[in-house]
This record gives C-alpha cells, structure tokens and sequence, in this order.
C-alpha cells in the first residue's frame, strides 16, 4: 500500500477494525514514514480537540415555556373530557326528573278518572299503557340526546324540547281521559 | 436508584407531570446540545429541544419501548434537525455522493500552531461546520454523545458500515483541518 491508502485506513486501525493482515502492513509502514506517523497523530490529536467545543447550558425561559405550554395542553385535554361527561350528566338528570313527573302525573289522575266513573282496574291498564310508553320515550330521547352531543366538537350545549312537542306528546298519551 | 427512561415513559402516559419533568431534565440538554451543533442557531435549537419534548408528551400515549430510549429520542431530534435544513433550503442534504475524500498528500511540515481555547472552540467549529450534513451528524452523535456506531445507524436509518464510513472519512478530513493546532497551556 501506499501512503495515501495507509492514511485512509487509519481510522479503521484507531478502531481495531482491519485484518491482521493490514494491520501488520501498517504498522511496518508507520516504522519508516514520517508522513503516515504524522498522520496518524494528527487523526488522533484533532478527534481530541473537538472537545474545545464544550457543551452549552439550555437556556432557562425554553425550559419555562415549554412547562407553560404543557399544562396549557393538560388543562385543554381536561375540558376536553370533562364537558361531554358533564353535558351526559345534564341529560340524564333532565331526562330523570322528567320520567319522575310523568309517574306523578299518573298516579294524580288515577283518582280523577275514578272520580269521572272509570274503574280501578281500567285506570289501572292505562298506567302500565303509560310507562311503557314512557320507556320508549326516554330511550328515543337520550339516543337522540347522544347523537346530538357526539356530533358536537368541545361545547356540548344541551337543547330543551320544544314545548309544542311536549304537549303534543302529552296529548297523545292514553291516559289523558276528559 | 435513579429510575430508567422506560419506566418514567410508564408514568407520563397515565398523566404523571412529575415524571414529565424528571425526563425533561434528565435529557434537556443533550437534545439542546445535538441541535445546536447540528444547525448552529440557539433559537432553532431551542425550538427544537421543545418540540421534541412535546413529541414525546403526545407520543407517551402509544409508546411501546422497543429500542433504548435514547435512540428513540435522538431520533426524534435528527428528524426535526433535517426538517428546519429543508426548510432553510439547504442544499447540501445527503446523499453518499457529495461525502467526499479529502486530498491526503500531506507530506509537507506542519509547524505547531499554539492558540487559545476559545480560537481553538471556533476552529473546531468551523471544521464540523464545512462536514456534509449526514457526516455531521455522525460525527456529533459519536464524540458529543458518546454513541456506538450501531446506535448511530440505528438513529440515522443506515447500515453500520455507512456510519463508520463517515466517522472515518470526517476524521481525516478534520485531522487535516486541525492539523497541528495546540491549545496553549
Ligand atoms: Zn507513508
């Protein structure tokens, strides 16, 4: 080999990465070539020297920003769970106090119908007639409450039914007797 | 015992900020110090060690820790590095072409310069400078990093042989613009 071989295999024999072979051959080079044993101090001396460039210190406000913009995503990510339970919550809640009205209503008008000479036992029927139908309503209402509240991004804002609705759904209920 | 990187990842994905921090401070600097030696710019290197971080926030709720960590993490910091050089443009992105071989006549005397730490810090810089940008890279990760060239491969998406092919040829392009510099004493 000549010198311009020798001298670019020296970082792979600095790495202990060369054949026994051209391992002897340099070394029995480097015996007798100035050039190469400069070389090969030279390819040693300045990997060393790139140590001058010492490490720098993270500048403290990256450090603070970056905390900041953290916890401005955690408190993000809370709203973000925290508004749609809170709006299912609403629903059911409304959704109760309704169902619970309802059952009043019935059990208030089972002594009217009686007083208009309806029977016990027929007063009795439209009950049961009542609450299945109630069933049906409140599960028609919530999935329709959901649907409303999936398709909504982040504020969830929970509608009444409209009144006119509810008189007509009233209206016609079975139980209502005149 | 100081808790591994793995296990801090465990904690910050069910929402420990405490860890967040722990594993901040533990890797804030070095994720710095790649950027900065890579681009040049504290305020990119800044962004850098930021957004990193945030990657690594938002990455926590799927990580699966299939390599070491670090690797994972200077990988992390390589790519936004060569996204902010495409973004500046750059032309000399990283093909195996343009890392060429130094001319190694190097025959004639080099007398010993004696300079100043801080002449020297700038010399050094310089000479990384002028490296091709995949020779960089390489050539940061294995003295600043102190990273094996299997790491290094595995941060860089090439072959070990790759990878010490451009350590070796930086260190002899770097032993010639170094040559015979010496830090006063
Ligand atoms: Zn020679």
């Amino acid at each position: 080999m000549d010198c311009r071989n020798i001298q670019r295999l020296l970082p792979a024999y600095q790495d202990k990465e060369l054949t026994g072979a051209q391992v002897r051959e340099i070394e029995d080079h480097l015996l007798t070539c100035t050039a190469c044993r400069d070389m090969k101090s030279a390819v040693s001396e300045s990997w060393s020297n790139l140590g001058a460039w010492e490490d720098s210190e993270v500048p403290r406000r990256a450090r603070e920003s970056l905390m900041s913009c953290v916890s401005r995503q955690r408190k993000m990510l809370w709203i973000k769970i925290a508004l749609p339970v809170a709006a299912t919550l609403v629903i059911i809640f409304g959704l109760t106090i309704r169902y619970m009205g309802y059952r009043n209503e019935g059990r208030i008008q089972v002594p009217l119908a009686s007083t208009d000479q309806m029977s016990t036992e027929h007063a009795d029927v439209d009950e049961d007639e009542l609450i299945a139908d109630l069933h049906i309503l409140q599960d028609e209402e919530f999935f329709d409450a959901v649907e409303e509240l999936v398709s909504i991004d982040y504020l969830p804002l929970v509608e009444e039914p409209s009144q006119t609705e509810t008189d007509e759904q009233r209206s016609s209920l079975p139980v209502i007797v005149t | 015992m100081e808790e591994t990187d793995i296990a801090l990842m465990a904690r910050i994905k069910m929402g420990d900020a405490k860890a967040f921090e722990v594993l901040l401070a533990r890797h804030q600097k070095s994720v710095f110090n790649l950027a900065l030696r890579f681009l040049g710019d504290p305020d990119e290197a800044e962004d850098i060690m930021q957004n990193t971080f945030l990657r690594i926030l938002k990455a926590s709720r799927t990580y699966t820790p299939e390599a070491k960590f670090t690797t994972w993490l200077y990988t992390i910091v390589k790519n936004l590095c060569f996204n902010v050089l495409r973004s500046r443009k750059s032309v000399e992105l990283v093909s195996m072409d343009n890392e060429y071989l130094p001319d190694l006549p190097a025959t004639e005397e080099n007398p010993i310069a004696r300079i100043s730490q801080s002449q020297l810090r700038e010399t050094v810089i310089g000479a990384i400078g002028k490296l091709p940008k995949n020779m960089q890279m390489a050539v940061i990760l294995s003295k600043y990093h102190g990273l094996q060239y299997d790491e290094i491969a595995a941060i860089m998406g090439c072959s070990v042989n790759a990878v010490k092919l451009r350590v070796h040829r930086a260190k002899l392009i770097l032993a010639q613009e170094l040559k015979g510099l010496k830090q006063e004493t």
